[in-house]
């Protein structure tokens, strides 16, 4: 193509910004700058992360196996991946996606008239009818007309210096890199529209895109009322892309990674397989809790159903030729499974710093951020009067000026568990001397980490409830600034009783999160 | 012989072999007339700290007065046997010793501490390992600058090379690509195969393609605040870039490789991996694709049996006795291997007034000062460069703050600055050169 033909794609797109067409009706005028719409805080838009941009690729492509995708991690302070604030474009990114939807856009085209049937007739009307349909499927929306002038532009340009098939691959990754769909930019005015409010389902629920039917109901404008929304959220929950979407919350919010960096050392074999089976019980404990049984958050700290591997059975005393549901009665609940307990060790002995702080800022929502930071940097000494176990030398920060603000709410209830070892195995003792697992959280004192479950599902329930709300909330709206009539809503529909689906269910009907009331 | 095999053939094969005509610009060469030189720089972080018994060489000098001597007749028994990888080129060897953190804050987590006051000469606004940084990282700053290429990459686990990552003026964080593959495809956006590969009608096309694309940024439908508008215009800016990068394809003065086959990552390969980006660097670094690059190493672990470790390097990195400090020595001794093999392969290669390693300040750090977290003494192992630093001799700087040492060297590749960082910190003035660096 001459450079002249190139600037002829460049006039198009011109002609399209200066008509204030594609500003839509938002743009730097009212809203623009601090949008007044709720469920949703700064920055307005967001980038597909890793995860939801690979999950819409496969479902704008059923059935045709991709080229493996490997983008570029995302991390976002609020701990999940889709934080707003940090998915920002990097040149590695922008590199990454011309190779990627390079590599999509050829694969689909070696069988181009499986998802074109017209492709046979290689003219320039099959290539217009392709911009209009994936376009808008890409887009989550119908294209605007500038829109579709300059995909058809592109196109009619490649055709007239190409072939067909350069045409449709080019146009193909023009598309896939084109803001409207790696961005979730939203059209409506002051409220959502109902294909704003087909993606914010379909990217909480499932980390991908609308499906036909969620868009086809966008179209005739029927996600608009209470009852059809939640029929589409009752269908969403009970496809697939449900278990996926709510691992991924699940995975980030019980701090799954954790596994990776872990390196227990003792009795118990310790390997990449190991490692991966610890993975794989996490989310099996929780799609169990969440899909199978439609479990609470009572169940998700008390269950005792247990999955184990040959690789993982050692570390419950047990034997396994393969995955194996089993009962562990004395190790009820999420907090005592290996994953949680091996996560949250070291080497040669458990954390209760992790232990304490993953139970403390996930399930129980202590913010430290407020809390001046130490001094010094120096680990205290600890008493030498006192036996040298793990409690001990940790007890120094509890008892140093300089850390007890923040210690001294997370040791009490990372001790609770010192009667599991690295490798969550129990031990009896620490170093040859007795462990002491008593603990306390605001008041509440309890012997070991049996007593810290009752405490949460009893006096803390109400507490631990709200957190997993907030979080809930943190990842459905992709920002750790949730709206607070947005959360004080769904805290007070959500009680440790209801289920984690009904949840999930609460905050996708909320209009406040769907942006569809003030 | 496939020109892969031919490539690694001569890299694993060490001294006097690494000579390659293909990746010289085919302007220039070894008769070429003298040009001003172009620098180049490499920043390699690891992890846990130096364990300074096996690091330094003080001869027995005075830590308290700033002093200096000459590397090049020091023999191969008096190195130190973390730094005696480098014994080879001790002539173009540096030493930066005694500085202290000109900035260091009080939040929690060590290693983020150290990398970020480290790398970015300011201190953090919050702690953990990705405590929000006030300032951009030396190399993210100087690619801004100087409009220098920079590539980010790591090698080992994701986990931990991650938190080390550049920071950007605007601070973002600069992703980490941890596949070779990666960095070859952007270098040669028209793949491998020598210097007039095969292009398909697609791939000659992606140029045109992204030319298209870019405008859309400027024309987003839907509702978006003063921010969001940035970053569309940022997006737009690095398609262009992209662009561009086809563009220039076609004008890459040396021949690509073929395209790796092989995809690396993981603990099990962090060697390995460095070894290709090695290959990657040099060639980028030679065809001025790049001028900056940044690699993050994690822990080496179970990769490395034969140093003493297959155990957990953290647990090594606290302990203070004889047996850990040697599992510690053997580690920093496998990264600093890993150093010497760049600087082998960059000194092979003819440049201007030299060789590229001339050229080339290679610096390696690690992202807190000692390994029991100690932050008083901030060390710096640097190879190369001779044409912009005086090489070749162990620097002790007492009384100087860290943030000279990133003005020195931004001094040294023609950025002309004063201070890096921020200029005072705790009533001390961070500002100015250190003394006797730059040439």
């Amino acid at each position: 193509m001459s450079e002249l033909q190139v600037s002829r794609f460049a006039l198009v797109l011109l002609v399209v910004a200066c008509t204030n067409e594609l500003n839509g009706p938002g743009g730097d005028g009212p809203g623009g700058d601090d949008p007044n719409r709720p469920g949703l805080a700064q920055p307005s838009i967001r980038r597909m992360t890793s995860r939801e941009y690979k999950n819409t690729l496969r479902d704008l492509f059923p059935g045709i196996e991709l080229p493996a995708l490997t983008l570029v991690s995302d991390n976002g302070p609020s701990g999940f991946d889709n934080d707003a604030t940090a998915l920002t474009p990097s040149q590695a990114l922008v590199d990454q996606l011309q190779r990627e939807t390079q590599s999509v856009a050829e694969r689909i085209a070696e069988d181009l008239t499986a998802v074109l049937p017209c492709a046979a007739m290689a003219n320039a009307a099959c290539g217009r009818s392709w911009v209009d349909d994936f376009g808008a499927r890409a887009f989550r929306r119908p294209l605007q007309p500038a829109e579709r002038d300059a995909f058809v532009a592109i196109f009619d340009q490649f055709l007239e210096s190409t072939d067909f098939e350069t045409a449709f691959v080019l146009t193909t990754q023009a598309i896939l890199q084109a803001p409207p769909f790696l961005y979730r930019i939203e059209t409506g005015d002051t409220l959502s529209n109902p294909y704003d409010v087909a993606s914010r389902l379909s990217y909480f629920l499932w980390g991908s895109m609308p499906d036909a039917a969620l868009l086809q109901a966008a179209a005739q404008n029927q996600l608009t009322t209470p009852t059809q929304i939640a029929a589409q959220v009752d269908r969403m929950l009970q496809d697939p892309r449900a278990v996926e979407g709510y691992q991924a919350f699940a995975a980030q919010w019980l701090q799954f990674a954790r596994i990776a960096s872990a390196n227990p050392e003792g009795a118990l074999p310790w390997d990449e397989g190991v490692r991966s089976a610890l993975y794989e019980e996490a989310a099996r404990f929780m799609s169990d809790i969440i899909f199978s049984r439609n479990g609470t958050l009572r169940d998700f700290l008390t269950s005792t159903k247990g999955f184990i591997s040959p690789d993982t059975a050692a570390y419950y005393g047990r034997t396994a030729n393969a995955w194996t549901e089993v009962e562990l009665a004395d190790r009820a609940g999420y907090l005592l499974r290996a994953s949680f307990l091996v996560a949250t060790g070291h080497q040669s002995q458990p954390s209760p710093i992790l232990r304490g702080s993953v139970v403390t800022q996930q399930l129980l929502c202590v913010d430290y951020s407020d809390i001046p930071p130490p001094t010094s940097q120096d680990l205290p000494p600890a008493d030498p009067n006192l036996p040298p176990t793990n409690r001990n030398k940790l007890d120094a920060l509890v008892n140093a000026s300089a850390c007890s603000a923040c210690h001294q709410v997370i040791n009490p209830v990372g001790y609770a568990f010192e009667r599991y070892d690295q490798f969550g195995q129990v031990r009896n003792q620490d170093n040859g001397y007795e462990i002491d697992s008593s603990g306390e959280f605001e008041g509440h004192q309890f012997a070991d980490a049996n007593g810290l479950r009752d405490y949460l599902t009893g006096a803390g329930a109400k507490q631990v409830s709200d957190c997993v709300t907030r979080k809930a909330l943190v990842f459905a709206s992709g920002s750790a600034d949730v709206d607070a009539t947005l959360l004080a809503d769904v805290q007070g529909a959500f009680t440790s009783e209801k289920s984690f689906k009904e949840l999930m269910k609460i905050i996708a009907t909320s209009s406040r999160f769907l942006g569809t009331s003030p | 012989m496939r020109r892969r095999t031919f490539l690694h053939n001569l890299g694993l094969a060490g001294a006097g072999s690494l000579f390659l005509p293909s990746l010289l610009p085919r302007s220039r060469g070894v008769a070429a007339a003298p040009l001003a030189s172009t620098p180049r720089i490499v920043l390699a972080i690891g992890i846990h700290g130096t364990h300074f018994p096996g690091w330094e060489m003080l001869r027995g000098q005075d830590t308290n007065s700033a002093w200096n001597y000459s590397l090049a007749n020091v023999a191969e028994g008096e190195f130190s046997p973390v730094l005696r990888p480098l014994w080879r080129h001790r002539a173009k060897t540096t030493v930066i010793d005694g500085l202290r953190f000109g900035t260091i804050d009080n939040f929690g987590d060590d290693h983020g501490k150290g990398y970020v006051n480290g790398l970015t000469g300011a201190p953090r606004l919050g702690g953990g390992l990705e405590g929000p940084p006030q300032a951009p990282s030396f190399d993210a700053a100087l690619s801004a600058a100087m409009n220098m290429k920079m590539y980010s990459v790591g090698a080992g686990d994701n986990g931990y090379v991650n938190f080390t990552r550049p920071i950007r003026p605007d601070l973002g964080k600069e992703p980490i690509l941890f596949s070779p593959r990666d960095m070859f495809d952007s270098l040669f956006p028209n793949g491998g195969g020598g210097s007039n590969p095969v292009l398909t009608p697609v791939q000659r096309s992606q140029a045109d393609m992204l030319a298209a694309v870019a405008p859309m940024y400027d024309s987003v439908y839907g509702r978006l605040s003063t921010e969001d508008r940035r970053r569309m215009e940022q997006h737009r800016d690095m398609v262009r870039a992209a662009e561009q990068r086809f563009r220039n394809a076609s004008a890459i003065s040396c021949e690509a490789p073929d395209v790796p086959d092989t995809f690396y990552g993981g603990d099990s390969t962090l060697t390995a991996a460095t070894s290709q980006f090695w290959d990657l660097t040099a060639l980028a670094f030679s065809c001025q694709l790049a001028q900056i690059v940044h690699i993050g190493w994690s822990e080496m672990g179970a990769t490395l049996p034969t140093a003493g470790m297959g155990v957990h390097e953290h647990a090594h990195a606290h302990n203070s006795d004889a047996a850990s400090g040697q599992v510690m020595n053997n580690l920093q001794t496998e990264y600093v291997k890993m150093v010497a093999d760049l600087a082998d392969r960059l000194d092979q290669i003819p440049d201007e007034n030299g060789t590229l390693l001339d050229n080339t300040i290679i610096i390696q750090l690690s992202d807190i000062a000692s390994c029991n977290h100690e932050q008083g003494r901030w060390p710096v192992t640097m190879v190369g460069g001779g044409n912009f630093i005086n090489a070749g001799k162990y620097y002790n700087f007492p009384d100087d703050p860290h943030n000279k040492f990133w003005t020195t060297i931004g001094n040294a590749m023609g950025w002309a600055i004063n201070q890096f960082g921020l200029a005072s910190f705790g009533g001390n003035d961070l500002r100015g050169q250190l003394a006797g660096v730059v040439r």
